[in-house]
C-alpha cells in the first residue's frame, strides 16, 4: 500500500479583503478514497477547491498532487494533471449542444493532434466515445439538444459529464445536487455510484443523504478549519459536528 | 459497446438530424458553386469586371481572416489592416530585391513573416478581451500606419511603392512576363487564395484546433478547467488570422502593382469589419461576397454621385439594423422560411 496520499494540502491560507478564509487548513486524500467535505455556509468548501483546481492562489501552504508541488500551476495544467472538477454554479458550453460539450471534454484529455488521416479515424471513436459517456450519465437521448435548453436537473448531469468524460484520477464535484429535487438526487447518486469506480472523489454537499451515500471519510470544515474528519457514523455521532453543522439543519 | 450505436440512432431525432443534414449539404454545395463562378469568370465576364473581382476577392480573404478572429474568437479587431499592409509591402519589397524567385514562394514567405508579427502582437492582444482587445488591436495598427507613413526611405511614405513585378511563376500557368494579362493575374491570385481559405475553412471546422478555438470562445473558463491553455489557443488562432491576412496583403500588392498607406491605415482597419458584416459572419465564406457586394456598390455608387460613401455607410447601417446576419444571414432565414412549410407537411 502506497504511503504517498494522492492529494495533500500543507498549511493553506487564502483570504479575501482582509478577511480569512481558509486558516492553516491540513487535508490528505489517499488514492481511492471517497472524501466529504461539509460544513456550513462560508466554512471555505469552495474557496478550498478552487485553490486546489487553481483557480485562487493560496496565501500560504503547499498542494502536493502525487507528491509533487502544483501550487504554482494554471488551472489547465493541474487538469491535464488528473484533476477534473464541477462547477456549484453551472459552467457548461451553453450554446453548444450536448455532443459538443462532451466532445470539448474528451478532446483535451486525448490531447489536440491536426494530422488529418490520424483525425478522420478518430472523429469516429470520439463520436462513440461521446455516446458512451452521454449514456452513462442518462442524456444519450440529448446528444442533440442545446445545453442551454436542457433542464436544470439534466444541465447538472451534463456538468459532471464533462468531468467523467475526461477520466480524471481526481474528480471533484461541487455541490452537485444543489437545485435537483429529491428524485433526481437519488438518481444522481446511482449514476455516481455506477461511474466513480477506483477514482478517487472530493465531494463538497450541503445533501447529507448524497454525501453518507458516496463518502468513505467525511471532513467537517468550520471556519476555515478542519473541525473534525471520521467515517460517516463517525461524523454522524460527533456532538460537535451536530453542534456546528448538522444540528443547524434540524433547527 | 455494441449498444450505443443503437441508442445513437434512437438519440438522434431522425427528423432534426435531416434537416441539419441539408443544412450542411447545402452550404457546401453553395461554397463550390462561389468559388466555381470565381473560377470562371475570366470567361463570363469583361476585362474591367475581372479586375473589380480581382481587387473583391484579395479584399474578400482579407475580410474572412478578420472574421476568423470574429466569429470563432469573439475577438472585434480594429487594426487587422496592419497585418494586410505589412505584407502588401513586404510582398513589394521582396518582389523589388528578388523578382526572379518564384511567385507562390515569396507569398508563402510574406505569409509566414505576418504569422510571425501575429504571435508577437497577439502575446500582448489576446491576454484581454473585448473593448480592451479592440482598442489594443487599433492602437497597434495606428503605430504600424504611422511608420507607413514617415519610414520614406522603405515604403516611399505616402507616394508609395510601385515597380515590382512577379517574373517566376513555379507551377502556374506563364504568360507573357513583361505585361500579365487581368486575366492570368486574377487566376494567380485565386489560385493562391482558394487553397490557403479553403485550407483555413478546414482547419477551424473540421480539426480539434477548431473545436478547441469555439469552446474557448463560448466558455473560458469552463475551456481552462477542461485542461485547455486559453491563452494559447486564442494566440494560435490571432496567428491563423494574421498569416491569412498577410495572404491576402501579398495578393493585393501583386493585383494592383502598387502599395501605398491606404492599404494600411486605420480607415481601412474599418472597411474590413464593414465588409465582414455586410456579407455576414455567421458564414465562413460571408465576408467573401461582403467584398464582392462592396466592390460592386462603391463601383455603382461612385458612378451616380461623388457622395457615394454616405450612401454606402447607410446601406451599412441598415444592414446593421434589420440584417445583423449581413446578406448572408438574410439569404439563410429566407431559406429556413421558405423550409419551414414543407417541414411542417411532412410531419
Amino acid at each position: 500500500m502506497s504511503e504517498t496520499p494522492l492529494l495533500r494540502l500543507d498549511g493553506i491560507a487564502k483570504a479575501f479583503a482582509g478577511t480569512p478564509v481558509l486558516v492553516d487548513l491540513d487535508l490528505s486524500v489517499r488514492a481511492g478514497e471517497r472524501r466529504g467535505l461539509i460544513g456550513p455556509n462560508g466554512a471555505g468548501k469552495t474557496t478550498l477547491i478552487n485553490v486546489i483546481t487553481g483557480a485562487h492562489q493560496p496565501d500560504a501552504g503547499d498542494i502536493l498532487f502525487r507528491g509533487k508541488s502544483i501550487r504554482r500551476l494554471p488551472p489547465h495544467r493541474r487538469n491535464r494533471l488528473g484533476i477534473s472538477r464541477s462547477f456549484q454554479i453551472l459552467s457548461l458550453f451553453g450554446e453548444m449542444t450536448v455532443g459538443e460539450n462532451i466532445r470539448n471534454a474528451i478532446l483535451r484529455y486525448r490531447g489536440l493532434h491536426v494530422s488529418p488521416r490520424r483525425l478522420l479515424r478518430r472523429l469516429d471513436t470520439i463520436f462513440t466515445e461521446v455516446a458512451a459517456v452521454a449514456e452513462m450519465v442518462g442524456l444519450g437521448r440529448a446528444l442533440q439538444e442545446r445545453a442551454d435548453n436542457l433542464p436544470y436537473g439534466m444541465q447538472r448531469r451534463l456538468d459532471i459529464a464533462l468531468v467523467l468524460a475526461q477520466q480524471p484520477e481526481l474528480i471533484i464535484l461541487d455541490e452537485p445536487a444543489a437545485g435537483l429535487s429529491a428524485a433526481e438526487t437519488r438518481d444522481l447518486i446511482a449514476v455516481l455510484q455506477a461511474t466513480i469506480g477506483k477514482r478517487t472523489l472530493i465531494l463538497v454537499e450541503h445533501d447529507m443523504d448524497v454525501v453518507y451515500a458516496l463518502s468513505d471519510r467525511i471532513t467537517v470544515l468550520d471556519y476555515g478549519l478542519v473541525l473534525t474528519e471520521g467515517t460517516p457514523a463517525e461524523i454522524n455521532a460527533n456532538p460537535d459536528v451536530r453542534r456546528v453543522y448538522l444540528g443547524e439543519e434540524a433547527a | 459497446m455494441t449498444a450505443y450505436p443503437d441508442a445513437l440512432a434512437e438519440a438522434r431525432s431522425p427528423r432534426r438530424a435531416q434537416v441539419l443534414n441539408l443544412h450542411a449539404t447545402v452550404e457546401a454545395l453553395v461554397t463550390v458553386a462561389l468559388l466555381a463562378v470565381l473560377v470562371a469568370a475570366p470567361a463570363l465576364f469583361s476585362r474591367a469586371t475581372i479586375n473589380d473581382l480581382g481587387q473583391a476577392v484579395c479584399l474578400g480573404l482579407f475580410a474572412i481572416s478578420f472574421n476568423i478572429l470574429f466569429k470563432y474568437s469573439g475577438l472585434l479587431s480594429f487594426g487587422h489592416a496592419a497585418f494586410f499592409g505589412f505584407a502588401a509591402y513586404t510582398q513589394a519589397l521582396l518582389l523589388q530585391s528578388f523578382a526572379g524567385l518564384p511567385v507562390p514562394l515569396l507569398i508563402l514567405a510574406t505569409g509566414l513573416s505576418a504569422s510571425v508579427l501575429g504571435y508577437l502582437i497577439g502575446q500582448i492582444c489576446v491576454r484581454r478581451s473585448g473593448a480592451y482587445f479592440s482598442m489594443t488591436t487599433l492602437a497597434i495598427a495606428a503605430l504600424f500606419y504611422a511608420v507607413a507613413f514617415k519610414w520614406h526611405a522603405a515604403t516611399g511614405g505616402t507616394d508609395g511603392l510601385d515597380s515590382f513585378m512577379p517574373s517566376s511563376l513555379m507551377l502556374l500557368p506563364r504568360w507573357h512576363l513583361d505585361s500579365p494579362g487581368i486575366s492570368e493575374t486574377y487566376l494567380l491570385v485565386l489560385a493562391i487564395l482558394i487553397p490557403v481559405a479553403v485550407a483555413a475553412w478546414a482547419l477551424l471546422e473540421l480539426t480539434p484546433f477548431g473545436s478547441a478555438v469555439v469552446a474557448v470562445k463560448h466558455n473560458e473558463k469552463r475551456a481552462a478547467f477542461l485542461g485547455y491553455d486559453t491563452h494559447r489557443v486564442k494566440l494560435a488562432n490571432f496567428t491563423l488570422a494574421a498569416g491569412l491576412a498577410g495572404v491576402a496583403g501579398a495578393l493585393w500588392a501583386i493585383d494592383n502593382s502598387f502599395v501605398s498607406t491606404d492599404s494600411i491605415d486605420l480607415s481601412f482597419s474599418t472597411t474590413v469589419v464593414i465588409i465582414a458584416f455586410l456579407g455576414g459572419s455567421v458564414w465562413f465564406w460571408g465576408p467573401l461576397i461582403g467584398a464582392v457586394v462592396y466592390i460592386a456598390a462603391s463601383d455603382w455608387l461612385s458612378a451616380l454621385t461623388p457622395h457615394w460613401q454616405i450612401w454606402l455607410g447607410l446601406a451599412f447601417i441598415l444592414v446593421v439594423l434589420f440584417a445583423p446576419g449581413g446578406i448572408t444571414g438574410l439569404v439563410k432565414s429566407l431559406w429556413r422560411l421558405a423550409l419551414r412549410p414543407q417541414a411542417a407537411a411532412n410531419v
